[in-house]
């Protein structure tokens, strides 16, 4: 996946000019930033609700976003959620996914509303990873996750982008992502995305703020 | 539609359309008895006022309700889900039309019916549910592509309030304009269905292809509204 040109707006606000990136295959890019920096709408534009100027270039691949903007409706129960991937989607794949997820844990009888946010998030990633997506952007997934789901989802991840040729970029402010998923980092300043960026620098970046020039 | 059928059953969307329509029975009589002081209550006088609560109180009502078919998905960013699912916007609005057309084809019969039967009316148990049916139709299908195009809950619940009594307004002002009230208590189509019910005209089904012409031409401007207005869709629920 590759941004050429991109520049995007919000209102009157310039949130990125003239962006130039490309995301390798096979590898979890995190993104950090601070809040308002633009990355949500960044997301957004990859899914087409906000619009952009430059090109977003996905070599004929459909990305697919999970953030707090992608949701199941909560009146599903596991179970229902369930019927339309064991229809939908290619069944052995399916199965390995909801086994690596441990799936089989949560009650299936129980309606979204009813589960932990830990649960409701794995049952959001094993519905649309099913489909084998190759880009997949991650809007603070991880966000509000206890320690032990955290993991249970980052070796998920790992695991996915390592066996399934697919680019993760993984938008967050939770440090422990860059920790357990070893990949590329990136920041968010200027109104750019600098990139070739060590983890711990990243991490002084977020925490203290610590400017980068490119 | 069966998973969208589930979701309306479990979010109580169907117990209260359901009950509000019996409700609407309850106020068609107790305005019959206390407003119009009717001690004798005979059918035509339950089914008119039960009628005239339908095509007046529905518009308010059952708004809030409908509407909350599709503001919900988009408060709670459910479209990305949807499309996953093989949805495009007209198959999205046509299913959120469907879950209309489904519980007010159960709420029409049950009202006939409950005031039908004990009249022993029976042959006007269908034509008396297919213009219910036709009044909850036709603001049904307005309410959910006002929704549709809006996002909003409140901003849509006053622009429907808000064109419901334009079009009383302008109908009241000629014939041509009727149309913009089709089922209102004051217009031409009203008073030949009371002739109906009184049996003053004998062809009981006299309305049905007017009223389903008008419903049809409703949902087909509608579903090109569904269609014009996909990227909006898309943006509304992201």
């Amino acid at each position: 996946m590759e941004l050429r040109n991109y520049s995007l707006k919000f209102n009157e606000n310039i949130l990125f000019e003239n962006v130039n990136i490309a995301f390798k295959q096979n590898t979890i890019h995190h993104i950090l930033g601070k809040n308002g920096s633009g990355k949500s709408s960044f997301a957004k534009s990859i899914l087409g609700a906000v619009d952009y100027k430059g090109i977003i270039d996905f070599g004929n691949i459909e990305p697919l976003v999970i953030g707090s903007y992608t949701n199941i409706p909560l009146e599903y129960k596991v179970k229902d959620i369930l019927n339309i991937l064991e229809k939908k989607y290619d069944i052995e794949l399916y199965k390995k996914f909801k086994i690596s997820l441990d799936i089989d844990s949560i009650p299936s009888n129980n309606k979204l509303e009813n589960l932990s946010d830990g649960q409701k998030q794995k049952i959001k990633l094993l519905f649309f990873i099913s489909n084998n997506p190759k880009i997949i952007i991650l809007d603070e997934f991880t966000a509000a996750l206890d320690k032990k789901t955290s993991i249970e989802i980052y070796k998920f991840l790992n695991d996915y982008v390592k066996n399934f040729a697919s680019t993760i970029i993984n938008i967050t402010h939770n440090l422990s992502d860059l920790k357990y998923m070893p990949g590329m980092y990136y920041v968010v300043e200027g109104h750019k995305i600098l990139g070739n960026i060590d983890m711990n620098d990243a991490i002084d970046f977020y925490i203290n703020g610590v400017n980068y020039e490119e | 539609m069966k998973n969208e059928i589930k979701r309306s059953v479990r979010n109580n969307f169907f117990l209260f359309y359901l009950g509000i329509g019996l409700l609407f029975i309850l106020l068609g009589y107790i305005l019959l008895i206390t407003i119009d002081k009717v001690s004798n209550v005979t059918f035509s006088d339950l089914s008119l006022s039960v009628y005239t609560v339908f095509s007046q109180f529905g518009p308010m009502i059952y708004t809030a309700l409908i509407i909350t078919l599709i503001s919900s998905d988009y408060k709670d960013k459910n479209i990305v889900f949807y499309k996953e699912t093989g949805n495009n916007s007209v198959k999205y609005f046509l299913k959120k039309v469907g879950i209309v057309l489904l519980i007010s084809i159960i709420t029409s019969f049950l009202v006939s019916s409950i005031i039908c039967i004990p009249y022993n009316e029976l042959e006007m148990l269908l034509p008396y549910f297919l213009k219910l049916e036709a009044v909850l139709l036709s603001f049904g299908i307005l309410n959910l592509i006002i929704i549709f195009i809006f996002k909003k809950f409140t901003k849509s619940f006053f622009i429907n309030l808000f064109l419901w009594i334009i079009g009383i307004v302008l109908a009241g002002t000629s014939d041509k304009l009727s149309f913009l009230a089709h089922f209102d208590a004051s217009m031409k189509n009203y008073e030949i269905f009371e002739k109906i019910v009184d049996k003053k005209i004998l062809n009981p089904y006299t309305l049905v292809l007017e009223d389903y012409l008008f419903v049809f031409i409703i949902l087909v401007i509608s579903v090109i509204i569904s269609y014009i207005f996909r990227k909006r869709w898309w943006k509304n629920g992201i």
